[in-house]
């Protein structure tokens, strides 16, 4: 009878979790067409062909060879770096998308940038189930998985760039998968378990240099093994593992195959990575030589309330289990080390995943721009604590387990509420505390998702027949949207340079600047403009439209 | 061995965040005034006041006082007086 029950449950939770995988697919189907195209759309789809290209040529496959070498000719525009000097990036999520894009014949700019969307969202979505995987592994309780889980899908900044950020996002689901892979390494590491997690951690290191952080994880785990005397690892795993993943390391990244020296020098160098002036609260900071609260304050600010509760709550509790128990270690017992059962091993792992980063990223002065984009993979770990966290009270109120789900439930519909609110620019949230002094003098609309919104409407509303000359008064290449225009609404624009914008209708700014404007003038607008739009999204102004007068 | 492994990874990391606060914010806040000095903006911005100055003072009925003029006259004297000595 009671095997019976047991059945039954486990068929209903089974059920519930695909129910909610499903309507959180079907949701995404719908709205991913709403969401902006960013910055560096165009020279990813570059990067694809070319590596693409590449491969075609290597493996001697000439009709794709010859398609991708088309492709890649007709991508062009003076803005864009030459691909040839900036070919560093994976090309895990590029070559794919190129590869879907000839095979299924899709030749409208819109629509193959659409699918390149849809393509980090599948990613993202079966990171989702990965992370909901981890968390069942660890806390094997299905309420804290669910909550958990959707604490990670509902996260606004990842709900948002999950449609369309294809470097952080496909760095974050990678990382998630191999963590998951490593779970289960720890719980029983078989043949199988090994070569999975050298594969997708080899993955990640090519798409991110972080990546590598795992395979450290590896070796530090066995050497606290060693001098623990627990003998869980040995040394024909690690040797095992580490033969793997330089394998697939070789083989996912095809530079490495040309020069295998330089592109690794370039890598260790960060040669890839951007360099610039930030604006943080409104004062300019190069780009590595940011103030050492810029992560920690952004993540505070950009987080919503309800994963900073859990995650404070989370986090303590298990520092301070964590103290004790560095308190407590004795020489010779296993049962008095840093953790006591394989789950508590997890925990390590992710903790010291998160503390690593946290001080990689804030004090070794690395390039942070864009927010903090770069690190939007540290969301696994918080939300892990968190998850820890809603665990400690799930076990603590388990007399009035229904009174605590209808708590979640009633928070996860306000966080739902904050996402519709900010829909499609969730990439762009801030949390309900944030004070809006705060919101306007950070960077906020980084990659330009709303120039093309701004575009579509302009050319949609102005009832003249002559061209609309449009100037952006910011950073950023206005010029890259103009290929998602149809020909006629092409036809219907001209895009002219900053030092041209006297001669614009329109200026258009995303209010961001490689320079503080407080002391140069680049940036000012003529006497003759009006401002005539401030888009906001909950107090926070996306993007200024200013119009000529005369 | 365990002990030992464990408090040197402790204290090498808690002196790595107390560095980095103390002295390394320091260093960083320097290295960020440098970059801004030195950077092309700045100099065209240098460059830009050094022209509005100009204007300014080619507009100005009377730039220099007479006493200043007077003091620059006698300095640009002296200066040149030297340098045909030296140079002779």
């Amino acid at each position: 009878m009671k095997q019976n029950k047991i059945v039954n449950f486990q068929y209903y939770e089974k059920f519930f979790i695909i129910a909610l995988f499903s309507v959180y697919f079907f949701v995404a189907s719908q709205i991913f067409v709403d969401y902006g195209f960013y910055i560096d759309e165009k020279f990813h789809r570059a990067n694809g062909f070319y590596w693409l290209n590449y491969l075609s040529n290597f493996f001697g496959f000439t009709d794709l060879s010859q398609i991708s070498e088309i492709k890649l000719k007709e991508i062009e525009g003076f803005t864009l770096p030459n691909i040839g000097n900036w070919n560093l990036y994976g090309v895990i999520f590029d070559v794919p998308a190129a590869y879907f894009e000839i095979i299924l014949k899709i030749n409208n700019p819109i629509d193959y940038y659409q699918m390149r969307h849809f393509l980090v969202f599948i990613f993202f979505f079966i990171s989702s189930i990965f992370f909901y995987q981890i968390l069942k592994n660890r806390f094997n309780n299905i309420l804290v998985s669910v909550v958990g889980l959707t604490l990670f899908i509902l996260t606004p900044r990842l709900f948002g760039d999950s449609f369309w950020n294809n470097k952080d996002i496909i760095f974050l689901s990678f990382y998630t998968i191999s963590l998951f892979f490593y779970f289960k390494f720890i719980d029983n590491p078989s043949t199988k378990i090994i070569i999975l997690l050298a594969l997708f951690s080899a993955i990640g290191t090519t798409i991110r240099f972080a990546g590598i952080f795992l395979p450290i994880t590896l070796i530090f785990f066995f050497i606290i093994d060693k001098i623990s005397k627990r003998n869980e690892i040995n040394f024909k795993t690690i040797i095992f593992y580490f033969f793997y993943f330089f394998i697939f390391l070789y083989f996912f990244w095809p530079n490495v195959w040309a020069d295998p020296q330089g592109a690794l020098f370039s890598s260790l160098n960060l040669q890839m990575s951007w360099k610039g002036n930030i604006n943080f609260l409104g004062k300019y900071y190069f780009s590595g030589n940011l103030p050492y609260y810029y992560l920690f304050f952004w993540i505070v600010i950009s987080t919503p309330l309800i994963h900073l509760f859990f995650f404070t709550f989370g986090f303590y509790s298990y520092a301070k289990r964590l103290l004790l128990r560095f308190l407590t270690i004795e020489q010779n017992s296993i049962h008095n080390d840093l953790w006591r059962s394989r789950n508590e091993s997890k925990d390590f792992l992710v903790f010291i995943n998160l503390i690593f980063f946290m001080s990689v990223l804030s004090f070794l002065n690395i390039n942070l721009y864009n927010s903090w984009r770069l690190g939007y993979f540290l969301y696994i770990f918080i939300i892990y604590f968190a998850s820890f966290g809603i665990y400690l009270l799930i076990i603590k109120f388990k007399k009035n387990i229904l009174q605590l789900s209808l708590i979640f439930l009633t928070l996860i519909f306000f966080l739902t509420y904050r996402i519709i609110l900010y829909h499609p620019y969730q990439s762009l949230y801030f949390n309900a505390l944030v004070p809006t002094y705060i919101k306007n003098n950070v960077d906020v609309d980084y990659t330009g998702l709303s120039s093309f919104h701004f575009l579509k409407e302009l050319i949609k509303n102005e009832k003249s027949n002559k061209p609309i000359k449009i100037a952006a008064n910011s950073w950023y290449p206005l010029w890259r949207m103009v290929d998602l225009l149809s020909e006629k609404e092409k036809s219907k624009i001209i895009i002219l340079a900053n030092d041209q914008k006297t001669q614009a209708t329109y200026l258009y700014s995303n209010r961001i600047y490689d320079i503080d404007k407080r002391y140069y003038k680049k940036y000012d607008i003529p006497s003759n403009f009006k401002k005539i739009k401030e888009f906001k999204i909950d107090n926070t102004i996306i993007f200024d439209v200013y119009k000529r007068l005369d | 061995m365990k002990i030992f492994f464990y408090k040197t990874l402790l204290v090498a990391f808690i002196f790595f965040i107390v560095f980095k606060i103390t002295i390394g914010s320091l260093i960083n806040e320097i290295e960020n005034e440098v970059y801004k000095m030195k950077s092309k903006e700045n100099i065209e911005m240098f460059k830009q006041n050094l022209r509005e100055q100009m204007m300014t003072a080619i507009q100005k009925d009377e730039f220099i006082k007479k006493e200043d003029a007077e003091l620059i006259n006698l300095f640009i004297k002296k200066i040149q007086k030297d340098l045909n000595v030296h140079n002779k």
